[in-house]
Order: structure tokens, then C-alpha cells, then sequence
């Protein structure tokens, strides 16, 4: 059993990466924005800096910089810093963009840059001292005239760095973060804010913790978004609610900037090759359960998920006990009165049913009850559609299982016994015919909740098919990319259930799959 | 030769003719295929011959020539000049455009025997249009399918190995998932969702079964004596493939293709209710059922499409189990509903 089971779990690992790729590839099917080239990159700098930074954002926050599944040359800080401090030095058609990058990278940058700052020519000095100049406002030294002046900025950052280098190491920032969310001084704030972005990754990390508090998050949330440009609102009155919304727009903001802000070792580096593609962004989002934001409201996808899954869910199971319970005794009396007029009558019903639109169904009883029915009735008529479209196959099912049975020599064998017909009916042959019925739970639910999106939305039931179609009004792919992949696995996961239920039932189907190569089809 | 094997096709036909209520389906079935096929006789804007002014068009319903643009039924007969003549077809009304008072009951006006819809549409236009899309739509759709299905599944039982491991994960992947939700999903993302979009996004989904089915026939077919022979006669694989092997794969390929009818008319009108089917200037049948919902008392626009889709579907089901029957009598019943 523990073979069968383990077998089969491993038949199902490439399924389930099938599924993260057809989901991923629906990613793929919204429009990206335009590739701009250089030229155009510096054009749009020049005009409009609150542009170019929407437009880089944008392609960024769907990962459009990277290739979509190996990356070649995974890009860091310090390979970022040096290829900006080139253009700069050459004072090429990138260097305006350039000089904007160094600014946004600012103190992360630092120590791939100041040490190095002497090796320069003096003009190339020049310019990357008075790119820097934005970072120093944002440490709070602009008032310092010698970062404002093109002859002396060069000295201004050589004499930052000789004084404050021993600030730009993990311990001391990991140290002032710690000091900073327990209470709040300006002083302590001043010392995250005068080493800059460096401060980052050990923010994202004290925000990531549990043992940090809503209010900790708050404050420092605020120092971020000092730093980074990142805007993230934090309210006066902080809820527990805001606070995960805080932490979960920091965790998807650092997995696409993290690069930025941090040198990649050589571990992470040949990791990075597969992670820092599209694919592997997405599916590290996915597996952490940042699925994004939902557009229309602003909450995270995980979050809503979690409330409209299970109305969903409900739905689908019980539609799914009921017509088990519905469709078995058809099934058995189908097969006891083989060729009766009752199993033709039988026969034929269920025909009617199996070719029944469920959307006409839904729309006829929603038409039957009125307008003004309340939540209860409607999920019950749901139920009854949802029913109504999944009994028709369980019962042929069960039927044609219930004759092969039927047939068996241990059924004679029970009759000739002289057991009752009710006995040997139920003990004898439906405990038998009843177990195949089991794989075909697993294939109902992605039916099931196929027909829940038309009954949801006719309905008005706040599932998960109603907000696909509220997502697709409005255009929302990260809820749709949501639901594909949260269906999916949801109905490997009872397939594989189901399958390793059968196994446990049947210990034929164990060895049969053992034996072959292949899964049973 | 083949009229003698157990699971040939032809003898399969005659069995099916010997079955009355088999025999009703494809009749039905036909039927809906000659509305679609003529449906600008059954319902258009424009005469199908006429001769006004002293010109002659002819089938001006189909070529909607431009001289008669302005041309309604009331208008012709309004300015008609002597000598002035014209055949309407059944239904003096386009499915696209208002022709008369929004929401006329059935049989109230001479104009609209079936009624019309809340912004004036002819029902009976609209619906005699609405089976012309979803039996094109689910012609092409499976036509399609069933290429893309017969060429996976013959090339996986054929070639075994890792063309076979890709096609069953790429088979067990798709089944993860309800086919409406995928097709709903690209449709809304496509950047230019339509028809055609909307066919192929049907076919990649649906392909599944017939791969399943050809891949198993092919495998089954593989070690009978016929192909031996042929392979020692120094015959290619792909030409045991597509001589040999493949000819007695049709059978079970047409149960799939005339089931897939029903089912991807299912499919289309259910996304076509949820408006993310076919384009909104595309008469069909969801969309009428779906606009039903804003005219609650209006039951016609209800029940009428609503039984069209339901009549198509059984009478196609029907057919299709029959001819299963005939053909293997003993895979009857075992197929699984895919649509809602």
C-alpha cells in the first residue's frame, strides 16, 4: 500500500508542474508593455522621471525584464552598479538613465562603489558623485554644499565613506533596525535613513518575522518607503488587517527588487538562473502564496481566495454527496431491472438530464423563484443544478458497474445460498460495484466547479466563479491566474485522493499499477 | 470487406437507421444543419428576389447589395411602384439590427411569430442565426480537435516513450482543469478574444479524449498480424501509420466527433451566456439566454433558446451514443460529461 501510494504521488509531480505551466502561461497571454530601447528609455527620462519610473515599475512588477524561463546572467547590485558606473564613465546614450539607477539603488550601492571611487577619471568621478546627489537628500546631507557642487561632490562621498563605512555592514544595520522597532526616536529612525537603502534587506526581514508587532510594522514600513520611493499607505489607526496588507505588499515589492539592493552569492547565483525568470518568479510567488493583488478591490488574491473558496467548496461537495446519494439507487435499480421498462423509463430520464444545460436549468429555476428569493433558497436551487448536471453520469456509471457485478459468479452463488434479493443486492453486489465509483469523485470536481461558475453567477452566490466573472469584467489576470492554479491543483490533489482511496479499496488496482509502467487510463 | 468486421462504421450507420429514436436524432440533427446552412431564407432584412425600380436583385438577402440599404418590408410596401415585386423570406427581419416594438409576445404580431427581444430584435432571426454560430462554431471546433487529437495520441501509442510520457502529462494536466474556466480565462485575457480565438482555444482543450482513444486503438492495433506483414514488406512507419493503423481508428473518432458536437454547443452557449464567447455582434444562443435576465416576464426569450440548445445537444448525444452502441456495445454508458 505504502509502495502504491508513494508511486503514485511521484506520477503525480509532473502533472502538478504541467499545471503551474499552463497557469504561468496564461500569465503570459496579458499584454506586456512596450520594450523600449535605450534612446527612447533616456527620451522618457528626460521628459517625464514620474513616467519612466511607472513604466519601469510596470514592466517589472510582471517580471517583463527578465527572460521567461533561464536566465542567462542573472543581474545583482553590484553588476547593476558597475554597468551604470560605465555608462556614466563613457557618458553615453544611457548615462542619464544610468544616473537615475544609481540614484534609486543609493546606499545598497555604496559599497561596490565608494571603495572603487578613486579609480575613476576625474570628469567620470564627477558625474557619478552628482548622480549620487538625490541619495544624499534622502540621508538628510543634502545640506551639505560640497554634494551639490560638481568639483567637490567627489570629496563630499570619498569623506561619507571614510566615516561612516563600519555603518554600512549587516550587524550594525540589523542592530539599529532592532532598536528601531522597539521604540521610536528620531535618532534611531536617522540612523536606518543615513545608511539608505543598505537598510533593506535587514527591513524586510524584521517585517517578515512573526514576533514583530503591527505597530513595529508600521514604523517600519515608513523607513522603506523613505528609502526605497515605495510607497506603501500606513494608516493612523493601525488594524491587524492593514498590517498583513502592509507586510504582504513589502514581501511581493522585495521578490521583485530584491537584486537591486543585494549582491547574489555563487549559491545564489546558479539558483537565480532558474529563479530570476518569469516562471520562477511566479512560481516562487505562487508556492509562498503571494498570488498578487486582486485589481478590483486591492485585496490580496490569498486573502480572497480564503474567503470565497469556501462557498465554492460547499457548493461543489454537497452537489457532490447528493448526487452519489441520488444517483447510486438509480444505478442499481438500472442494472436489476436490465431492460425492464422501468430502467428504459430510468434510462431516458437520465438521458434528459445528461444533455440539460445547467445555465437553462439555473436561469429557469431562477426565473421560477423570482427575484427576491433569499441566499438560502438560491444556494440550495444551486445545489440542486449542480446536482442535476453530474447525477446523469454517476448513475451510467454506477449502472454499468452494478451489471458487471451483477454477472459475477459470487452473486449466483449468493442467490443459489438463498439469501434474500435485498441482501444480496446490497452486501454482496453493490459493496463490490460501488468502489470504481470512488475515481470518479476525483473526476467530478473539476466538472463540479465548472458548472459552479454559470450556477454562482446566475445565483448571485459569492463564490469562486462569481468573482472569476467579476475578474473577468474588469480584467483582472492575477485573479484568474489564481483561480487556474488553485483549481488545478486543487483537482490533481482529489484525483490523486481518490485514486490512492480505489487502491486502498481494491488491491488489483495496486498491483496493476505497480506492474505497469504506465497509469491505468 | 470492412462491412463484416463488428465495429465497421457502415454496418454501424444501418443499425443506428434501425433505431427509431437514433433515427429522429439525426433527423433533428439535419434539420438544424439546413436552418444554419439557410438561414438568410429563413430570416433577412432584404427580399430574397425582388425587382424594384425596375432593377432585379437577386438573393439581395444574402448580398445586402447597396441600393437597398434603406430597404425594410414596411418601406417596400409603402412606395412600391406598379410593376414592383419582391419573395421575403419566412422572417422580413435581420438578426442584428431593432425591427419593430421591444419585447412583442410570440404570435401577437404577423411581423415576429417568435416575439422579440428587449431592444427589438426579431427572435426568430435572432435564434435561426444563433444555431448558424454555435453549429460552426462546434463544426470547426471539432474538425480541429480531432486533427490535433489523432495526430498526438497516433504519434504517443506509435512512438512510445518520451512522445508518450510528454502527451499523457500534457493529457492528465488539461483534465486537472474544467475546460469552461480555461476557455474563460483566455478569452478574457486575449488581447483580440473572438471567433477564432474562441475556436482554438476549444480545440486545444478538448483534444484530450480523441488522443486518449487513438492512442489506445494504435496500441491495440500494433501487434495484429497485418502490420507485421506490412512492416516486413519493408513498408515505413508512417506509412504503416497512416495505411494500417489509422483507417481502423475512425470508428471510435466519429463516436467522439458527433459527442464533441453536442458537447462544445454546450461549451459555446455557456460562454456565450457568461459574454465571454463570441463576439457581441454575433447572434447566439447564450447570449440570448443570458439577456433573458433582464426581462424577467418575458418567458419566450427564456424557454426558446434555452430549448434550442437543450434539443441540439440531446439529439446529438443521442446520435452519438447510438452509433457507440452499434459500434462497440460494450463501452455504452461509461462517458464522462464535460460541460455544463
Amino acid at each position: 500500500m505504502l509502495r502504491y501510494t508513494i508511486r503514485r504521488i511521484l506520477w503525480a509531480i509532473p502533472t502538478i508542474f504541467g499545471i503551474s505551466i499552463v497557469a504561468f502561461l496564461v500569465t503570459t497571454l496579458i499584454p506586456a508593455p512596450p520594450r523600449l530601447t535605450l534612446a527612447e528609455l533616456d527620451d522618457a527620462l528626460a521628459k517625464n522621471p514620474a513616467a519612466y519610473d511607472a513604466y519601469v515599475e510596470s514592466r517589472r512588477a510582471s517580471a517583463f525584464d527578465l527572460p521567461a524561463f533561464v536566465n542567462e546572467s542573472p543581474r545583482d547590485v553590484q553588476a547593476i552598479v558597475a554597468e551604470c558606473v560605465d555608462h556614466l564613465a563613457k557618458n553615453d546614450a544611457g548615462a542619464r538613465v544610468s544616473a537615475h539607477e544609481l540614484a534609486r539603488i543609493g546606499g545598497a550601492g555604496f559599497p561596490y562603489l565608494l571603495p572603487t571611487f578613486d579609480r575613476l577619471e576625474p570628469a567620470a568621478r564627477e558625474r557619478v558623485a552628482l548622480a549620487l546627489l538625490p541619495v544624499a537628500e534622502r540621508m538628510g546631507q543634502a545640506d551639505d554644499p560640497r554634494a551639490h557642487d560638481p568639483a567637490s561632490a567627489p570629496t563630499f562621498w570619498t569623506q561619507l565613506w571614510e566615516d561612516r563605512s563600519l555603518e554600512f555592514t549587516g550587524p550594525a544595520v540589523r542592530r539599529s533596525v532592532q532598536r528601531l522597532a522597539r521604540g521610536v526616536t528620531a535618532g534611531r529612525e536617522r540612523d536606518l535613513i543615513e545608511v539608505d537603502t543598505f537598510a533593506l534587506p535587514e527591513l524586510m526581514r524584521a517585517m517578515r518575522e512573526r514576533t514583530t508587532t503591527d505597530d513595529e510594522v508600521a514604523r517600519l514600513s515608513q523607513v522603506a518607503s523613505h528609502v526605497s520611493g515605495h510607497a506603501v499607505v500606513v494608516p493612523i489607526a493601525m488594524t491587524h488587517e492593514a498590517a498583513s496588507r502592509i507586510r504582504a505588499d513589502w514581501a511581493s515589492w522585495w521578490t521583485t527588487h530584491r537584486e537591486d539592493y543585494v549582491a547574489l552569492d555563487a549559491g545564489e547565483r546558479i539558483f537565480a538562473t532558474l529563479s530570476d525568470t518569469r516562471y520562477g518568479r511566479w512560481l516562487l510567488g505562487a508556492v509562498t502564496g503571494e498570488l498578487g493583488t486582486v485589481t478590483r478591490d486591492g485585496e490580496p488574491a490569498s486573502q480572497k481566495l480564503a474567503e470565497c473558496a469556501p462557498v465554492t467548496l460547499a457548493l461543489t461537495l454537497s452537489a457532490m454527496f447528493l448526487s452519489f446519494a441520488i444517483a447510486v439507487p438509480i444505478g442499481v435499480i438500472g442494472a436489476r431491472r436490465r431492460g425492464t421498462r422501468v430502467d428504459r423509463a430510468l434510462a431516458g430520464l437520465i438521458f434528459l438530464f445528461y444533455s440539460l444545460p445547467s445555465f437553462f436549468l439555473a436561469e429557469l429555476l431562477d426565473h421560477a423563484v423570482g427575484p427576491r428569493a433569499g441566499g438560502g433558497t438560491r444556494a440550495i436551487l444551486a445545489i440542486l443544478v449542480m446536482t442535476a448536471s453530474s447525477v446523469a453520469t454517476l448513475s451510467r456509471f454506477q449502472r454499468a458497474s452494478m451489471m458487471d457485478v451483477l454477472d459475477q459468479d459470487w452473486v449466483r452463488t449468493a442467490r443459489a445460498k438463498g439469501l434474500r434479493e435485498r441482501r444480496v443486492l446490497v452486501v454482496h453486489a453493490l459493496r463490490n460495484a460501488i468502489v470504481p465509483m470512488v475515481t470518479l469523485a476525483g473526476v467530478q470536481l473539476p466538472f463540479l466547479f465548472g458548472t459552479a461558475i454559470v450556477v454562482e453567477e446566475v445565483f448571485q452566490l459569492p463564490g469562486m466563479g462569481y468573482e472569476t466573472m467579476r475578474a473577468v469584467e474588469s480584467h483582472d489576470a492575477t485573479w484568474l491566474v489564481a483561480t487556474v492554479l488553485v483549481v488545478g491543483l486543487g483537482a490533481t490533489l482529489t484525483l490523486l485522493a481518490s485514486d490512492i482511496a480505489y487502491g486502498f479499496l481494491d488491491p488489483r488496482i495496486r498491483e496493476r499499477l505497480l506492474k505497469t509502467r504506465e497509469v491505468a487510463e | 470487406m470492412s462491412e463484416h468486421r463488428p465495429g465497421s462504421l457502415r454496418r454501424a450507420i444501418r443499425h443506428v437507421r434501425r433505431r427509431r429514436w437514433a433515427d429522429a436524432c439525426a433527423v433533428l440533427l439535419a434539420m438544424l444543419v439546413l436552418v444554419s446552412i439557410f438561414a438568410e431564407e429563413l430570416a433577412s432584412s432584404r427580399p430574397i428576389i425582388c425587382k424594384i425600380h425596375g432593377h432585379v436583385h437577386v438573393l439581395a438577402n444574402v448580398e445586402h447589395p447597396r441600393e437597398l440599404r434603406e430597404l425594410t418590408r414596411a418601406k417596400f410596401e409603402s412606395e412600391r411602384e406598379p410593376g414592383d415585386w419582391a419573395v421575403w423570406p419566412l422572417v422580413a427581419c435581420g438578426p442584428r439590427v431593432p425591427c419593430g416594438r421591444a419585447v412583442v409576445r410570440p404570435l401577437a404580431s404577423a411581423m415576429h411569430p417568435l416575439g422579440t427581444d428587449g431592444s427589438g430584435r426579431d427572435v426568430f432571426a435572432r435564434l435561426v442565426y444563433g444555431t448558424r454560430s454555435a453549429l460552426a462554431v462546434a463544426a470547426i471546433a471539432v474538425a480541429l480537435f480531432i486533427l490535433l487529437g489523432a495526430a498526438l495520441g497516433a504519434a504517443a501509442g506509435f512512438f512510445g516513450g518520451s512522445v508518450d510520457f510528454v502527451v499523457a502529462r500534457a493529457v492528465e494536466t488539461l483534465s486537472a482543469f474544467p475546460v469552461p474556466l480555461l476557455a474563460l480565462v483566455v478569452q478574457a485575457l486575449l488581447p483580440r478574444a473572438g471567433t477564432w480565438s474562441l475556436v482554438a482555444v476549444i480545440a486545444a482543450l478538448r483534444w484530450t479524449e480523441v488522443a486518449r482513444l487513438v492512442r489506445a486503438e494504435v496500441l491495440a492495433t500494433e501487434p495484429r498480424d497485418f502490420v507485421t506483414a506490412a512492416r516486413a514488406l519493408g513498408a515505413s512507419p508512417l506509412r504503416v501509420l497512416y495505411k494500417h493503423v489509422l483507417p481502423l481508428t475512425i470508428s471510435p473518432i466519429v463516436v467522439a466527433a458527433v459527442l464533441g458536437l453536442g458537447q462544445i454547443v454546450l461549451l459555446e452557449s455557456a460562454l456565450d451566456f457568461l459574454r465571454v464567447g463570441l463576439p457581441a455582434s454575433v447572434p447566439t444562443w447564450g447570449e440570448m439566454l443570458s439577456e433573458s435576465r433582464e426581462h424577467f416576464s418575458a418567458w419566450w426569450l427564456l424557454l426558446l433558446p434555452g430549448a434550442l440548445v437543450f434539443v441540439s445537444v440531446t439529439a446529438t448525444n443521442g446520435l452519438g451514443e447510438a452509433l457507440r452502441d452499434a459500434l462497440d456495445p460494450r463501452a455504452s454508458t461509461l462517458s464522462i460529461k464535460n460541460e455544463p
